[in-house]
This record gives C-alpha cells, sequence and structure tokens, in this order.
C-alpha cells in the first residue's frame, strides 16, 4: 500500500471521478462549493486536477455525493471513463433524461472494475476484434444483412439458432457484456475506448427474447460505429435514424439468417400434418431462435413466407404471444442465470483467494451482500469433490498454475 | 482497564448468525465498538427457507442495549489513516482498521488483507483477535456444553457460509467441536 495514497495518485484521476460523481448527483458547481464551504474556483480546481484534494475534503465529498471512498482512491487505473463519451453524444437526451446518466455510469463502473481484475490477476482479456466495416456503399439494411453474414462466417457458426450469443461474444470476440436494471425505456448501451475495450450493458429487466435481440443490435453498433457510444431506446419511434436502423437490420440477419429460418420453415411445412403452418409452430420456431413472436412473423414477411400483413392482422385480432407461449409451456420470460460475465466472476473469485481482494471488496465487484459472496466463493472456488472411501473430500486446484 | 475491541463486518455477520452476541460478546470483556460505516452496511444472513432465503439483520436492539456501540473517525490522522487504507479496502474494512491501529484497540477481524495490514503497520499479533478466538474465548469462559457449542459452529456455517480457514489457530478445535 502507499504511503498516502493521496499523494501518490494523479489529482487529474480523483479530480475527474468528483466530477462525474457530482454530476451523477445532480449537483451543480456552485451548490456543492458552499456545501463545502469552499470557493467555486477552488473546487473548479479541484475537478481539474489542478488542487490536490486533502482527506478530509474527500470525506465529504463522497458524503455529499453518496459515494464509498474507495470508489476514488481504490482504483490506480487512469482512463477517461464512458460517461463524457455518452455526454458528448447525447447531450439532449442526458438533460432530460437522469436514467440515461445512470445506465452509462453503470457500464463504466462495471467494466473498469472488470480491467481491475484482470490486472490483480495478470490475465488480460483476448480481444479478436474485427476492424470497423465499412457501410457507406449500401443502405442500412443492405449493410446490416452483409455484415450479419461475413459475421457468421468469421465466428464459424453456420446458419443455425444461436442460444449462445453472449458467450460467442464475450470468449470469441472479447467484448464485456454486462445485465444491469435500467429504466423500462431503454434496452441496452454500448460504448468502446481503448483500455476499456468494447463494452455493452443489457437491460436485466427485459424478457429472455428482447435482451438476445439488444444484445445482437449493440453487437452491431460495434461492428460499424464503435466510437460513438449508443444508447438503444425500447420504443421504435427513437430507433429510426440510419445508424439504429442497421443495427436492428444486423440484428435481425444475425439471429435469423435467411438460409437457415428458410430450411426450418420448409421442414415445418413438409411435415405439417394439415399442410399449413400453424401459430404453435411459429411460437415454438420463435423459442428455438429465442426471438419474439412477434420479430420472427415480420421476419418471415420479408422473406416471403408468411404473407405481408400478417404481423398487424394478428396485432388487429388481440393475439397475446406470451399467453400462447404459456400455453405451449415455453417460458421466454427467464431471467439471465449470471448478470456478470462469467469469467469476470471467476477473476474476482481468484483475486479473492490470492488475497489481492478483501471481502468487502469482492462483495463489491460481485455487486451483492458479504454472504452471498461468501457462497459464491465456496460454489466456484478451486475447491472441488472428489470420491474417496469417507465419502468425499476437498482438495485445492491451483487453477492459476503456468502450464506453458 | 483493557481496550475495547473493534469488530469487523466480516466477523460481526458470523456473531450475528449465532444467535449469542450478547453472551459471546460479555464474555470477553471489553467493550465492543463497530465503526459507523460497518453499521450502515446491509447484513444479510441465510434463512434455510427457499421462499425467503435471506434475512436483513437490524442491528438496533444491539446498539440499545450496549452490548455493540458505534464509533466515529476522529481528527485528521484517523482521516488521512482511513483514506490511505480505503485504496486497498473497501470502506467498512479501512474505516475499522484505521481507529483499530490509531486508538491502540483490539481488531477483530478474519479479513486476510486487513490482518496482514494491520500487522505491518501495529507488528502486534495479540491485538489482532478472529471469530475463532472469540467463539473459543467463550465457550471456555462460559463452560458451553458440547452440543450447545457444536449447533452455535452450525449456525456459522449454514446461515453465515463462514468456516476457519486451515490457517486459522483454531480450526482444528473446531472442526472437532463440530464432529
Amino acid at each position: 500500500m502507499h504511503k498516502h495514497v493521496l499523494n501518490h495518485i494523479d489529482p487529474k484521476t480523483i479530480g475527474a471521478r468528483l466530477q462525474e460523481a457530482r454530476r451523477a448527483s445532480g449537483l451543480t458547481q456552485h451548490a456543492v462549493a458552499e456545501r463545502m464551504k469552499m470557493a467555486r474556483t477552488t473546487l473548479v480546481a479541484i475537478e481539474k486536477g489542478e488542487r490536490r484534494v486533502t482527506p478530509h475534503e474527500l470525506l465529504t465529498f463522497a458524503e455529499l455525493f453518496g459515494r464509498p471512498v474507495s470508489e476514488f482512491v481504490g482504483r490506480p487505473m487512469v482512463t477517461t471513463g464512458f460517461v463524457p463519451q455518452f455526454r458528448a453524444a447525447w447531450r439532449q437526451h442526458f438533460e432530460r433524461n437522469a436514467d440515461l446518466e445512470k445506465a452509462a455510469a453503470e457500464l463504466q463502473s462495471l467494466a473498469e472494475d472488470y480491467v481491475e481484475l484482470e490486472r490483480l490477476c495478470e490475465l488480460p482479456i483476448v480481444r479478436a476484434y474485427p476492424p470497423p466495416y465499412d457501410i457507406s456503399k449500401s443502405t442500412p439494411e443492405q449493410s446490416g444483412e452483409e455484415i450479419a453474414a461475413a459475421e457468421r462466417n468469421r465466428l464459424g457458426i453456420g446458419d443455425g439458432p444461436l442460444s449462445n450469443l453472449r458467450d460467442r461474444l464475450e470468449n470469441d470476440v472479447g467484448l464485456r457484456i454486462f445485465y444491469f436494471s435500467m429504466s423500462a425505456k431503454l434496452s441496452g448501451v454500448f460504448a468502446y475506448n481503448d483500455t476499456l475495450g468494447g463494452c455493452i450493458g443489457i437491460n436485466a429487466n427485459h424478457p429472455r427474447d428482447r435482451r438476445h435481440w439488444s444484445l445482437a443490435h449493440e453487437y452491431g453498433h460495434f461492428l460499424t460505429n464503435r466510437f460513438r457510444a449508443e444508447i438503444t431506446f425500447l420504443t421504435s419511434a427513437k430507433r429510426s435514424s440510419s445508424v439504429e436502423r442497421l443495427a436492428d437490420a444486423f440484428a435481425e440477419n444475425l439471429l435469423m439468417p435467411a438460409s437457415g429460418l428458410n430450411r426450418r420453415f420448409t421442414e415445418m411445412h413438409r411435415v405439417s400434418p394439415a399442410g399449413s403452418i400453424t401459430l404453435a409452430q411459429i411460437c415454438t420456431l420463435a423459442d428455438l431462435y429465442q426471438v419474439s413472436v412477434q420479430a420472427l412473423i415480420i421476419r418471415l414477411e420479408k422473406l416471403k413466407r408468411l404473407p405481408v400483413g400478417t404481423w398487424d392482422r394478428l396485432s388487429a385480432e388481440e393475439f397475446k404471444p406470451r399467453r400462447a407461449q404459456q400455453m405451449l409451456g415455453i417460458n421466454a420470460t427467464t431471467q439471465e442465470e449470471y448478470l456478470l460475465p462469467k469469467r469476470y466472476l471467476n477473476l474476482a473469485v481468484l483475486a479473492y483467494e490470492k488475497g489481492e481482494l478483501s471481502e468487502g471488496q469482492l462483495s463489491r465487484f460481485l455487486r451483492t451482500d458479504r454472504v452471498s459472496a461468501r457462497e459464491y466463493v465456496e460454489k466456484i472456488s478451486t475447491s472441488f469433490n472428489s470420491p474417496a472411501e469417507t465419502g468425499y473430500e476437498l482438495f485445492k486446484l491451483d487453477l492459476a498454475q503456468a502450464l506453458a | 482497564m483493557s481496550p475495547a475491541q473493534i469488530i469487523d463486518a466480516c466477523v460481526l455477520i458470523n456473531l450475528l448468525a449465532t444467535g449469542e452476541l450478547k453472551s459471546i460478546l460479555d464474555s470477553v470483556g471489553r467493550t465492543s465498538l463497530i465503526c459507523s460505516v460497518v453499521r450502515e452496511e446491509s447484513i444479510y444472513l441465510k434463512t434455510g427457507d427457499t421462499n425467503n432465503p435471506k434475512e436483513l439483520i437490524n442491528l438496533a436492539p444491539f446498539l440499545n442495549d450496549g452490548t455493540l456501540s458505534v464509533c466515529e473517525l476522529e481528527g485528521e490522522k484517523e482521516e488521512l489513516s482511513y483514506v490511505d487504507f480505503a485504496s486497498v479496502l473497501d470502506d467498512g474494512e479501512a474505516m475499522t482498521l484505521a481507529i483499530a491501529i490509531n486508538r491502540g484497540l483490539y481488531l477483530v477481524t478474519d479479513e486476510r488483507k486487513a490482518r496482514r495490514l494491520f500487522s505491518e503497520q501495529v507488528g502486534n499479533p495479540k491485538r489482532l483477535i478472529s471469530t475463532s478466538d472469540l467463539i473459543y474465548h467463550w465457550a471456555q469462559g462460559k463452560k458451553v456444553r458440547a452440543n450447545k457449542l457444536q449447533e452455535t459452529l452450525q449456525k456459522i456455517e449454514s446461515r453465515a457460509s463462514y468456516r476457519p480457514p486451515t490457517t486459522d489457530r483454531n480450526q482444528k478445535w473446531w472442526i472437532k467441536a463440530l464432529s
């Protein structure tokens, strides 16, 4: 531990974090300076990193912003966070909607924690990012289709349903994907910088099919326009820009590739006793592709496998996909099993077992209480059961040992 | 008079799980403190009920009857230590450590990192106390019956998911008392 951390840490890092915390708490410089009984120019100098903050001032700031002190001094990494990127790209929305700032700040916090865990364990993520795709020569819809085909080819995933998209993107591309609670109006957020890499946040409160679509959609942003922080709204009215249309077209083609879907649809038709496709079959097919019934029907309309206007007609007849799925025993409302990436969880436990994290820090990294953190360590720690004469025994395995 | 002891959240959880917090702390014969950040921490224990698996613990009864007292940082030196420790620990652990070191208190923690930092700064392992030390002292001092002790240790394991590590000086005693 550095003796007197405030003398060692870059004042610009603390200044930037204090500024972000102040903005997130909705306080002006004037209001904070008044509460701190300091001149506004002093606060400006602290936020710019031109004057070091004293321990007493830091404790008062932390209390005022409702943040832990460790959040300001516990991360050695120096980085420009995502929040300023979001604020620059979404200035008008940010001023009107505090939920956006919250989602952006959470994405940044999780991404910083992930990188910190990699630093503690000396295990950086392997990035296999393709160069950004050129989208200047085609319409958004054409680009979305072409890029989806290229990505399926690059990742070697054929043309079948993608039930493990998250694992693919985390393990084969090296993206950081988090599920957390957001305002119901938001589907997902995406941001990138060189230090933190490509990071995606998905609204954990949305149903499974929506989350799946949002993940593919945000990946589309990463592939085409990674230097712009993106926020995806649930309502289509806010998704009419060419950037959003492209990301939606990409998601549609990535999740439901024409060749595979056509083949399955033809097969379904062939074996159907009455020779026609039923709503139950469509619901089952949507479940297989982990997309909403609406998204599947619209896709089949575009592929000319269902008459144009089928979805509109069903909507007018007040068809309820969720009710139909329930009748078929399909549960499309399941929660995500892991809100944090599995690799992130494993790194946190490894860092704890190495003595790099305290129990309190582990709980904070895992976003849970201490007893739940203990349970998690017990569950995935390097202890395994093995049969023995007496029933079972525990043995320790060093997963960090070098093999080559 | 013996100095007070300051208890970190990791041990407090274990003691709360026993349902014998008052009896255990009374047996030590020292004032027991927790810092203000630990008081504000949400402490959950497992219930064993699948419908309601966690229970939020209310510390108020123990604060009202004087079993525990809350302490705050005092002076610039403690504030400076607190900020320094907060760079490597969480806020509750950092404040507990800062107060223990600066006031010459006993530190009650199982936390490996906090114990290491305390030993580096203080160099007196006699002022370091663990969950197992407190339970051992309680069992001996109050002549707790074997089945009662077993039940208490089982509660710590089942409600707080804690078992002392192999490096703990009372680990063998603990395992034996459980069997």
